[in-house]
């Protein structure tokens, strides 16, 4: 049972949302899905004061075509993204990264920009906007900004998202022909957060791109690949090395020490960049 | 503080006047007695609280009750009237002893059902994909995917 008590409000307009959210007396956090708010206020770890749903706002679960990119309003379901024609024809790998989020029920209930604005470290999304080049559309009393990804996470469950923010839309790049992409994750069981999980997006015309791990670090972490890949295979020692050079601040906890992060980080981060590679050449399995 | 809502559960539409602080859960056995859903860990991660919300499955545990308004709920209990009419999903967890003390067992079958509803012949390991949110202490899950199975394929030959 949640023992603070707190105002609720269900507007509905994103306007309406965002005159709630400039309340600066009182701590104020917007309700998407539920699923990491509601158990942290159970929990009693979060205390609004204020919570503002965004339930009966109109138009912001969507997932759009627009031009070169696949444009995902902010409150879309993981369920949905896992299950979209558009997401599984223009970049799979990203369904792939939601269907592995928690459960049916979580994925149900669970929104995209939620997760996003939550950051986790050890969520799936952030290191696939990172290794996707994603930008993320925020929107607040001030009009609208769009943040790359690269600029996007600033800390521990810190984003570029702040208190007066909404995080809108996520915008992603589409796969161009001879690009291939791959998301893989470390998990002891099927439905928790993952210990290390990583992304990588690579370009079979010029052997560039970027491979991102999450769980390594406060924030997800990204190698470029440009230079490491000989036509159509990874140079392993220089992964590893680029790897290393970006989980050095890993810190040991319950779940294993740092020899064993890092460890996860260069092994997962090869095996993307392999699935990758395949996808990228065709002679990978099809997602 | 108390907020009005109007929900819509089992069929039946009605206000309810809930304090902020209350979860769909507790709503749902205290305010409306239906104790069908079961609260387990209460955070998220047993899947003892599934219920159907707006069409799919949802742990109940991690939606505000008052976050409800407009929704439509379906609860365990909308699966039968009674021991002679039970649905088929239910009826193939008894045959196939797909329980011991029962607790996951309403949020399990919601589950199950969903499943079927959504993939009429998975295979075992998209059955065990499509519950890995709903933990089970008793079983060891092997009833529990033998029950499914025969589930699937009483509702392929009669589907309800």
């Amino acid at each position: 049972m949640i023992t603070q008590e707190f105002e609720y409000h269900a507007p509905t307009s994103l306007d309406d949302v965002i005159a709630l959210l400039d309340d600066v007396e009182r701590d104020v956090e917007l309700l998407a899905g539920g699923m990491s708010l509601v158990p942290t206020m159970t929990l009693g770890l979060a205390h609004p004061e204020v919570l503002v749903s965004l339930k009966k706002v109109p138009d912001l679960a969507y997932i759009r075509l627009v031009g070169s990119e696949l444009r995902i309003g902010g409150t879309t379901t993981h369920a949905a993204i896992s299950g979209s024609a558009q997401v599984l024809d223009h970049v799979p790998v990203l369904a792939e990264c939601a269907a592995l989020i928690g459960d049916v029920q979580v994925r149900n209930r669970g929104t995209i920009g939620g997760s996003l604005a939550h950051a986790d470290p050890a969520a799936n999304y952030p290191p696939l906007v990172l290794a996707l080049r994603a930008s993320m559309v925020i929107r607040s009393g001030v009009g609208e900004r769009v943040v790359h990804a690269d600029e996007f996470f600033k800390g521990v469950m810190q984003t570029a998202v702040g208190e007066g923010d909404v995080l809108a839309e996520v915008r992603v790049p589409l796969q161009a022909v001879g690009d291939g992409a791959a998301y893989q994750e470390f998990v002891r069981v099927e439905g928790n957060f993952a210990l290390v999980n990583a992304c990588a997006l690579v370009s079979s015309r010029n052997w560039t791109g970027r491979v991102s791990l999450g769980g390594v670090a406060s924030v997800p972490v990204k190698v470029e690949l440009a230079g490491l890949i000989d036509g159509g295979s990874v140079q392993r020692s220089g992964l590893d090395e680029a790897v290393d050079a970006v989980t050095a601040g890993v810190f040991a906890d319950i779940n294993g020490s740092v020899e064993y992060k890092r460890g996860l980080g260069r092994t997962f981060a090869r095996r993307v960049v392999d699935a990758a590679i395949r996808r990228a050449t065709g002679t990978g399995e099809t997602p | 503080m108390k907020q009005a809502i109007r929900v819509t559960v089992n069929g039946t539409t009605g206000d309810v006047f809930i304090d902020t602080r209350m979860v769909l859960a507790d709503m749902l056995r205290e305010e409306l007695r239906l104790t069908g859903t079961h609260v387990g860990c209460g955070t998220g991660s047993c899947g003892a609280c599934t219920v159907v919300l707006n069409g799919t499955t949802a742990k109940s545990c991690c939606v505000l009750a008052v976050d409800t308004d407009g929704d439509i709920v379906e609860t365990i209990e909308s699966l039968s009237t009674g021991p002679d009419d039970i649905h088929p999903v239910q009826e193939a967890f008894i045959e196939k002893h797909g329980l011991q003390c029962g607790f996951c067992t309403p949020g399990m079958i919601l589950s199950a059902r969903q499943l079927l509803a959504d993939n009429s012949v998975p295979t075992e390991a998209e059955i065990r994909y499509a519950i890995t949110g709903n933990l089970c202490r008793c079983t060891g899950y092997v009833n529990i995917v033998s029950a499914i199975q025969a589930a699937a394929e009483t509702l392929a030959e009669t589907p309800v």
